[in-house]
């Protein structure tokens, strides 16, 4: 029987980190799905700690991890006002339409 | 590693606890008392002006000594509270300066003072804290308020779009600050940073885990401070943010970034510091450089001074990058004279208007010198200084820099540098030229507040004698940076 180490937190996390960065830099669509991809990033991030909480036996990355939670919520509401403001303005959510300055 | 004095932990925090509760007043009063009435926006900045004088005064009048609080959570000390005077400061200048703009431009809008004042908040936390969690707390509540100042002129696509891109890479910059944080966690155990400088990090035994961890965290503060190669949301930003917040862009949330990054690197990651020097000099020589050639082609004066801006940074990384003493008091020297040359030059940008449009092109300001001479000749000292012109204040800041990295045997280093600033020199002297000695068809007369003329002589000015005092300011910096005993 496997047994689920750190080891295997650690790699499912960074798996997600990078589905997340991947998802920011080649996603060539829609702003949303950069929100998204961001969420994704802030949740690796929230596996590792407690991950490192329990193997370590110490409270202070679960801690941790609540707070990038609550951080998290802010951040997602903050950028879907700022795409909310950016729609009225442009008309469209689309990452090449974000092109009015250059140079 | 610092002296640890009994005070209370409540008189370490007293000015952000003070600067909380003024926020706390401002809210309802924002909202329950016609918060977007034109005739009473300028009580709103009185407002948040003496809130920001009341955070200086209880910054100014407390404990001066090196002490911890809230269970090693927070730290004060003389160099933190040198930088939370400074960011103060520049922060009710900044707020002085831009009432003309935001009555030009519409933004007469209670929630512009409310959010600088969260950001301010959030830097004050920043460089007090002693740990990771404190800190990202500190820089996401910074970030979060200034993502929404970028954003502040609703109806101008320009404005959104740099809120738009400053929000996906400043998370972007985040998460990579939080992976870095969780691996550090589970190296040591630990994310405290005096517990971290103790014993924690081991110089023989450094895994490629906490390499990677360290250059994540490295590389997120740089891109706070918009360093190349993550500076390319800088130009942007700072062109379609409002300019009086591109002005506050441009000075105070730097400061904060700078104090925080000293922190780290001379604090957490001494122990280790053969991890970072490479790094912090590499990213220092490459945005002096970026910022250099960048400019070279602008034609809007923001977006020129973004990748000034860059390349300023860049001078700081070098300083930083050296691991010493005298790397550390030449970064707060060229951060001081940075920020004062930066409200004069911004000070001046927010002056020129004509017929209620602001004029951004550089072209636009041909033949100054003949219809507005005072003007002219403010920015011109401040150009000069920016560009390295002895005996400026910007040449003392970037002479202190080079005589740091010569004196800690980085001769080939200091040259480059040198390259790069004056290759720098020439779009600083090309704005000069334009003012002098182009001729233009319309001229036209600045009318602005004497609060800003005020502030522009007095800037121009300490630039322009700071020759005479700048011993005095030396030996200021050294004894304030002795705080970190290296």
């Amino acid at each position: 029987m496997y047994q689920i180490s750190l080891n295997h937190y650690l790699i499912l996390s960074s798996i997600i980190f990078t589905i997340g960065i991947f998802g920011v830099f080649l996603n060539r669509k829609n702003l949303i799905i950069i929100l998204m991809s961001i969420e994704l990033m802030l949740l690796a991030v929230n596996i590792n700690f407690i991950a490192f909480s329990t193997h370590l036996n110490l409270i202070f990355g679960q801690v941790f991890a609540l707070f990038v939670l609550t951080v998290a919520a802010a951040e997602a509401a903050i950028g879907l006002a700022i795409l909310v403001v950016f729609f009225r303005s442009r008309g469209s959510i689309a990452v090449e339409d974000a092109n009015s300055m250059k140079g | 590693m610092n002296s640890v004095s009994n005070i209370s932990d409540l008189s370490i925090a007293l000015p952000e606890i003070f600067l909380s509760l003024w926020l706390l007043i401002f809210i309802p009063l924002g909202v329950y008392s016609g918060g977007n009435k034109l005739n009473r926006q300028s009580y709103f900045s009185i407002f948040s002006i003496i809130g920001l004088l009341g955070t200086l005064f209880f910054l100014l009048m407390g404990d001066h000594r090196a002490s911890l609080g809230f269970y090693d959570l927070v730290v004060t000390d003389k160099l933190i509270i040198y930088l939370k005077a400074l960011i103060l400061f520049a922060a009710i200048i900044v707020l002085i300066i831009s009432e003309r703009y935001r009555s030009i431009e519409n933004l007469y809008i209670f929630e512009y003072p409310l959010l600088i004042l969260f950001s301010i908040l959030g830097m004050l936390v920043m460089l007090s804290s002693n740990n990771f969690i404190t800190l990202y707390l500190g820089l996401e509540l910074q970030s979060l308020a200034l993502y929404v100042l970028a954003a502040a002129k609703k109806d101008s696509l320009k404005s959104s779009e740099a809120g738009l891109k400053y929000f996906i890479l400043g998370a972007l910059a985040s998460g990579f600050f939080l992976f870095g944080v969780s691996l550090l966690f589970g190296i040591t155990g630990t994310t405290s940073f005096t517990i971290l400088s103790f014993n924690y990090l081991n110089p023989n035994e450094v895994s490629l885990l906490l390499i990677f961890s360290i250059i994540l965290i490295i590389s997120s503060i740089a891109f706070k401070l918009s360093i190349a190669p993550f500076h390319m949301w800088t130009p942007d930003v700072y062109e379609g943010a409002p300019t009086s917040i591109t002005a506050y862009f441009a000075i105070v949330p730097k400061i904060a970034a700078i104090g925080v990054l000293m922190r780290i690197l001379y604090i957490a990651f001494i122990d280790i510091n053969f991890i970072w020097l490479q790094l912090v000099l590499v990213l220092g020589l490459l945005s002096i450089f970026v910022g250099a050639f960048g400019a070279l082609l602008q034609k809007n004066i923001k977006r020129l001074l973004a990748y000034s801006a860059i390349s300023n940074i860049g001078y700081i990384f070098l300083a930083l990058s050296l691991g010493n003493q005298l790397g550390l008091e030449s970064s707060l020297l060229y951060i001081t004279i940075y920020a004062i040359s930066s409200i004069g030059v911004f000070t001046f940008i927010l002056s020129m208007e004509k017929d209620n449009i602001m004029l951004e092109n550089i072209s636009s300001y041909a033949g100054l010198s003949k219809s507005n001479p005072f003007y002219a000749v403010c920015l011109g000292i401040l150009l000069l200084s920016m560009a390295g012109l002895p005996p400026l204040a910007g040449f003392i800041a970037k002479f202190y820099v080079f005589k740091a990295v010569i004196t800690s045997g980085y001769l080939l280093t200091a040259i480059i540098g040198i390259i790069g600033s004056v290759i720098s020199a020439y779009y600083y002297l090309n704005i000069i030229k334009v003012m002098y000695l182009d001729d233009s068809d319309e001229s036209f007369i600045v009318e602005s507040k004497v609060s800003m003329k005020i502030i522009l002589f007095t800037s121009s000015l300490f630039i322009l004698t700071f020759i005479i005092f700048a011993d005095n300011i030396i030996n200021f910096m050294t004894y304030i940076s002795r705080a970190i005993i290296l």
